[in-house]
């Protein structure tokens, strides 16, 4: 494994909107991107930063041990790039689950404010991990995640179970 | 079955079924300190309920009586006295009934989570041998149906069973110390209710076993149905499954309406008993009311305690049902706590932190029945580092080889020895430990890339985990996915493909670093694009230690040191795969077979013996 010393390279945004990584060497790496190796149980830590390859594929740079290694502007566009490439609500609060047919219609508070979604009744839709977080996916493929089934008011948790079988 | 045997039977069954209720009871030791509370709550209870009906005679025969010269009520002084009584002693008993029903709630469910958990930790012992005579969807239903019947036993009977004998006492006494005379009229109905009713719940028990085996063995081919079902679908053989369905079910549903009948007709005899003891009292005892002998307080009181007698009787008699389904299913239970494993550690077992990884088979006999023998006289030796290929035709025995070595089965005769040490005298957690296998079909649990790698080594780190699929080359299929590390896996996780799966399989057997590594038929089920990247992962987990590898495709074993042909539990040949081809024996065929099925002509040897 190939681990990244912050102090060794910084990371650039470039007028169109793209990173670069570029060593204090000299070396550069154009349209960088990360990935967190564990980005619900570890989501600041063991971050790969990549590049693309030709026919879609792509290369890793190296892995970051911690993001808060970088400066707080890095650690800003780091954490952008991130959550567009795979953005995910975080549910504060379950309104309300309504099952109609083969469908459950959610109404949430989210860190975006308040979302309706319509969710199908599949068991793959809703997943409780080991630790207590649930991803649930709706029918346009957005996620969510709710960060702790095990800490949920009791009166959210018997609306989750109503469509966690 | 003649009479006497068959009464013999189920004499035997009765006792069989007081011993599993007896070890049953053992379970709930720990909880001592619960049980006496729960029996203190049972006996107020119990004994409260006992004062209602007399203060009841008190009002009719005292209170509301007047007097029979100045037709005043003397005793009206004591009615508001006696309402409060009545309502502490239905306040009292209410409560303490609540309270004993949640404590013995709790104390069955405690008890039960520990034979759950025992049942399921037995399971985990036992060898391989005992799953190879039990079906999934039985072992499923021990652990599950099972333990849930043994539950009503101890949550639900035993309390009831133990308050309702503590009012039968009770009642007794107040019904003898209301009137002896009556009590030996009303005695009358219950000697007949018991004697009809031993016979009757005698011939009902063996109905019931019957009941309770069918229901048993339906649950067991629907589960094993559901588990198998894709190779169900596979085969398109639906309509079969259906049909062996309905086979049970319907054997299931005759039985039950037998039951059903039985029952119909035992539950009226009981009412007709208990309703005869209330018609008994009022004919007997209105007379002595007549005769100036009995007052009618006495005989109400009576009548509400005959209740309190008959109720739980009836109680007792209606949970029969449930009391055989949960001892069948205890002894069911106890039949696999009792059962012993076959391997275990011997005595002298000695610890063996790390191998060096030779490997040797003396004279090794072995059949999973004992009179068909798989492993014929199999003497081999493998030495550290080595990479070895195991080949021949399938039922050849190369698998029961690995099974052996692993010690997931006993050699009949002869011995297998690891370093020169005997496997059966070295400490299974080391075998396990020190060996390495991938399988051809990787079997993942319910759970994130990360739990699955480190399956076999829980105290891996971060790094140690990335390493390994690294060295899988997983590392880069596993970035792609959304969650990377913590995507799900297993049934309820994203679908990997036979290639994923496998390099899984291999960073899992990579972060053990095992001395020797097993690999059986770990390309079979992949294409030959992915087996060309998964061979590179292999040559990295392959480095540096003893390989032994079953594969068909000759192709892979062409980097391999040495072969052993496998035919009928035997090995025929061996030598390194340029010896054995010239030899022009066992594995010449194999190899010119293989490449006619490929190329269409056998070849020479010069163009390389697996091209």
């Amino acid at each position: 494994m190939k681990m990244l010393n912050a102090e060794e390279f910084c990371i650039q945004k470039s007028s169109d909107n793209k990173l670069s990584l570029v060593y204090k060497t000299g070396k550069a790496y154009a349209d960088v991107f990360f990935v967190p190796l564990f980005p619900h149980s570890m989501p600041r830590q063991y971050i790969s930063i990549r590049f693309p390859t030709e026919n879609n594929g792509e290369e890793e740079i190296g892995i970051l041990h911690n993001l808060e290694t970088l400066s707080s502007f890095e650690q800003k566009l780091a954490f952008e790039t991130i959550e567009q490439r795979n953005p995910l609500a975080v549910i504060t609060e379950i309104l309300s689950i309504k099952m109609r047919g083969d469908t459950d219609h959610w109404h949430v508070e989210t860190n975006k404010g308040q979302i309706h979604f319509i969710g199908e009744r599949r068991y793959e839709t809703i997943v409780l991990m080991k630790s207590g977080l649930v991803l649930v996916t709706d029918n346009q493929l957005n996620r969510y995640k709710i960060p702790n089934y095990y800490t949920l008011p009791q009166k959210q948790r018997i609306l989750l179970e109503k469509v966690l079988s | 079955m003649p009479k006497t045997d068959k009464r013999a039977s189920i004499h035997s069954a009765i006792a069989q079924k007081g011993n599993t209720f007896l070890r049953i009871m053992n379970f709930a030791r720990p909880y001592t300190k619960d049980l006496a509370r729960i029996l203190l709550f049972m006996l107020i209870a119990t004994g409260f309920s006992l004062l209602v009906p007399y203060i009841s005679k008190i009002f009719i025969d005292d209170v509301f009586k007047p007097d029979h010269d100045t037709l005043q009520f003397s005793h009206a002084a004591w009615f508001m006295p006696a309402i409060g009584v009545m309502f502490f002693a239905y306040a009292i008993q209410i409560f303490s009934s609540g309270f004993f029903q949640w404590l013995s709630g709790k104390t069955g469910h405690k008890t039960v989570h520990d034979i759950r958990v025992l049942v399921f930790s037995k399971l985990q012992t036992l060898s391989l041998s005992y799953f190879d005579k039990h079906t999934t969807g039985g072992l499923l239903s021990r652990v599950n149906q099972d333990t849930d019947d043994v539950q009503f036993l101890i949550v639900e009977f035993l309390p009831l069973a133990i308050q309702s004998f503590l009012m039968l006492a009770g009642v007794g006494v107040f019904l003898c110390v209301l009137s002896v005379n009556l009590t030996v009229f009303v005695a009358l109905p219950v000697v007949i209710l018991v004697f009809f009713g031993r016979k009757m719940v005698k011939n009902a028990l063996s109905h019931f076993n019957t009941y309770f085996s069918q229901r048993s063995r339906l649950s067991e081919f629907a589960a094993d149905s559901l588990t198998g079902i894709r190779v169900v679908k596979a085969f398109g053989q639906e309509h079969r499954q259906i049909e062996m369905f309905r086979d049970y079910s319907a054997n299931f549903r005759d039985t039950g309406i037998t039951v059903m009948k039985m029952w119909s007709i035992f539950h009226p005899l009981m009412q007709f008993f208990i309703m005869s003891g209330t018609v008994l009292v009022w004919a007997v005892g209105g007379r002595l009311i007549f005769a100036k002998t009995m007052t009618l307080g006495t005989v109400v009181a009576y009548g509400g305690y005959l209740a309190m007698f008959f109720s739980p009787l009836l109680t007792l008699v209606n949970m029969l049902r449930n009391i055989s389904t949960s001892l069948s299913a205890a002894q069911r239970v106890f039949s696999v706590l009792d059962e012993s494993p076959k391997i275990r550690d011997a005595a002298d077992a000695v610890a063996m932190q790390a191998f060096a990884g030779t490997i040797e088979f003396r004279n090794v006999e072995f059949g999973y029945a004992f009179d068909k023998p798989v492993i014929k006289n199999l003497s081999l030796k493998i030495f550290p580092k080595e990479k070895i290929g195991l080949i021949g035709k399938s039922g050849a025995g190369k698998s029961t080889i690995i099974n052996l070595l692993c010690r997931l089965y006993d050699v009949d005769k002869g011995v297998i020895t690891i370093d020169g040490v005997d496997i059966r005298h070295i400490r299974t957690q080391d075998i396990r430990k020190n060996i390495g296998i991938v399988l051809q079909d990787t079997f993942l649990f319910n759970g994130t890339i990360f739990d699955n790698i480190a399956y076999a080594k829980p105290d891996a780190t971060r790094e140690d985990v990335v390493d390994a699929a690294m060295a899988a080359h997983a590392h880069e299929f596993i970035c792609k996915k959304r969650d990377a590390y913590d995507s799900l896996v297993g049934e309820r996780g994203v679908a990997l493909s036979g290639g994923e799966k496998q390099r899984i399989a291999i960073a899992r057997a990579l972060l053990l670093n095992p001395a020797i590594l097993i690999l059986d038929e770990a390309l079979s089920s992949v294409d030959t694009e992915t087996e060309c990247k998964i061979q590179d992962a292999l040559e990295n987990l392959t480095k540096n230690r003893t390989t032994i590898a079953i594969a068909h495709r000759l192709s892979t074993l062409q980097t391999y040191d040495r072969l052993f042909v496998i035919e009928n539990g035997q090995c025929i040949e061996f030598g390194t795969p340029d010896e054995l081809f010239n030899k022009k024996g066992a594995f010449y065929t194999m190899v010119t077979m293989n490449r006619k099925n490929t190329h269409g002509n056998a070849g020479t040897f010069g163009e390389g013996i697996f091209s």
